[in-house]
C-alpha cells in the first residue's frame, strides 16, 4: 500500500497542527473548531487544546478505498474521545469516523455534522492501542491492534475525501501518535505491528 | 452469541447523542459486546425511517430484547429455512416486518432466514450484503 499521508507529530511543544509539517502528505487544515480550539504538538505527539476539533490532512488518496491508522496514547483520563476520519469532506464534517472514549470504540457516519452510529465494541481502550479504519466500498471496518471489532456495509459517503483527525477533551490528558493513511493501490495487505491487550475473557462460540 | 434485532432509532445526531439503534446503549453496557446497525438516512444525515436492523454479539440477550419497541428476530442459523420455525414465531416475525413496510413477496417457508435478513437489509440500504453484516467477527 502507498502511504499518502503520515505524521509522527515530531515538532516543538506548542506547535499547532496547522503550522506543523507532516512526515508525508499535505499540511493539516482545521475543519471544525473555533478560536483556541486546536490540536497541538506536545512531546512529539498530538493533543487537543480545545474540544471538538477536526482536522484533515492535505494528502490526496488515489481512490476512495484506503486505510487510516492511529495510535492512542491515553494518560489515564476518562474525559476524552478521539479518532480518525476517512472520506472526510474538506467543506463539511462528512465522512466515516472511528471513534473511542473511555468505554467503547465506535464507527460513525457523519453528514454535515450529523452523526449516525454504525457499530460499536464495548471495551476500555488502552494506551498504545493501534486503531485502523478500513474504508472499502463494500464495508467500513474498525480494527484494534490488528483484530476486526466493528464492521458496516454502509456506503452513503462515496467521495474519496481526505484522512483526518477528530479529538474531544482537554490538553495533556491524552495524545495521539503515528497517524498514517494508506492507499489500497497495490492490493497488498498492509500489516501493522499488533499490540496484545489484556481483556476480560469472552465466551467463544460459533456464530449460531 | 449473536442475534438479529429490529430496533427503534433514537438520538439527536450530535456526536454525544448520535442517531443509533435504541438497543445500542444496552449492548454497550456489556463488556466485550459488539453491535452493527443499518439505518436508512436522508441526504442530510437524519434517519429516514424510525427503525433499524441490528446484529448484536453479546453474552446476555435478555436485556437487549427487553428494550422498548425492540423485536428480536428468530434465533436460527442464516441457512435455516423458515420452515423450521414454529408457525407462531414465523408468523410473528413476518407480520412484524410487513408492518414495517418490508416487501416480503416471494418469501416462503422454503426461504432461508438469511434471505429474509437480506430483504430487510436491502429495504434500508441498497448496498446491504448479509455476508458483510457482522459484529465482532467470531469472538462471541
Amino acid at each position: 500500500m502507498t502511504v499518502f499521508a503520515s505524521d509522527a507529530f515530531t515538532d516543538s511543544n506548542g506547535t499547532l497542527l496547522q503550522n506543523h509539517t507532516p512526515t508525508v502528505g499535505g499540511l493539516w487544515t482545521k475543519l471544525v473548531g473555533g478560536t483556541g480550539a486546536d490540536i497541538e504538538i506536545h512531546n512529539n505527539q498530538a493533543t487537543p487544546s480545545g474540544d471538538g476539533v477536526v482536522y484533515y490532512n492535505g494528502g490526496t488518496p488515489s481512490g476512495a478505498e484506503y486505510d487510516v491508522l492511529l495510535t492512542q496514547k491515553i494518560a489515564g483520563s476518562s474525559n476524552y474521545a478521539l479518532g480518525q476520519y476517512g472520506r472526510l469532506s474538506t467543506s463539511a464534517e462528512t465522512g466515516y469516523l472511528a471513534w473511542s472514549n473511555a468505554g467503547a470504540y465506535f464507527l460513525y457516519k457523519a453528514v454535515s455534522g450529523s452523526f449516525t452510529e454504525l457499530g460499536s465494541w464495548t471495551t476500555a481502550p488502552a494506551a498504545n492501542d493501534v486503531v485502523k479504519l478500513e474504508i472499502r466500498n463494500a464495508t467500513k471496518k474498525v480494527f484494534v491492534n490488528g483484530t476486526q471489532r466493528i464492521s458496516s456495509t454502509n456506503n452513503d459517503v462515496t467521495a474519496a475525501g481526505k484522512a483526518g483527525l477528530r479529538c474531544y477533551g482537554t490538553s495533556t490528558t491524552f495524545y495521539v501518535d503515528d497517524f498514517s493513511a494508506d492507499d489500497l493501490s497495490s492490493g497488498v495487505t498492509y500489516v501493522r505491528p499488533t499490540i496484545l491487550v489484556s481483556r476480560a475473557a469472552v465466551t467463544r462460540a460459533s456464530r449460531w | 452469541m449473536k442475534r438479529y434485532y429490529i430496533s427503534p432509532v433514537v438520538g439527536t445526531g450530535t456526536i454525544g447523542d448520535a442517531y443509533r439503534a435504541a438497543i445500542s446503549d444496552t449492548v454497550r453496557a456489556q463488556n466485550g459486546a459488539g453491535l452493527s446497525t443499518v439505518i436508512l438516512s436522508n441526504s442530510d444525515g437524519t434517519p429516514a425511517l424510525p427503525w433499524a436492523l441490528c446484529i448484536a454479539a453479546a453474552p446476555n440477550h435478555v436485556s437487549i430484547g427487553n428494550v422498548s419497541g425492540v423485536e428480536a428476530m428468530p434465533d436460527i442459523t442464516l441457512d435455516s429455512t423458515l420452515a423450521v420455525l414454529p408457525s407462531n414465531l414465523r408468523n410473528r416475525a413476518l407480520n412484524f416486518l410487513t408492518g414495517k413496510g418490508v416487501d416480503l413477496s416471494g418469501i416462503t417457508t422454503s426461504s432461508t432466514f438469511g434471505e429474509l435478513i437480506d430483504r430487510v437489509g436491502k429495504h434500508l440500504d441498497v448496498n446491504f450484503d448479509r455476508r458483510n453484516f457482522d459484529a465482532l467477527g467470531n469472538l462471541i
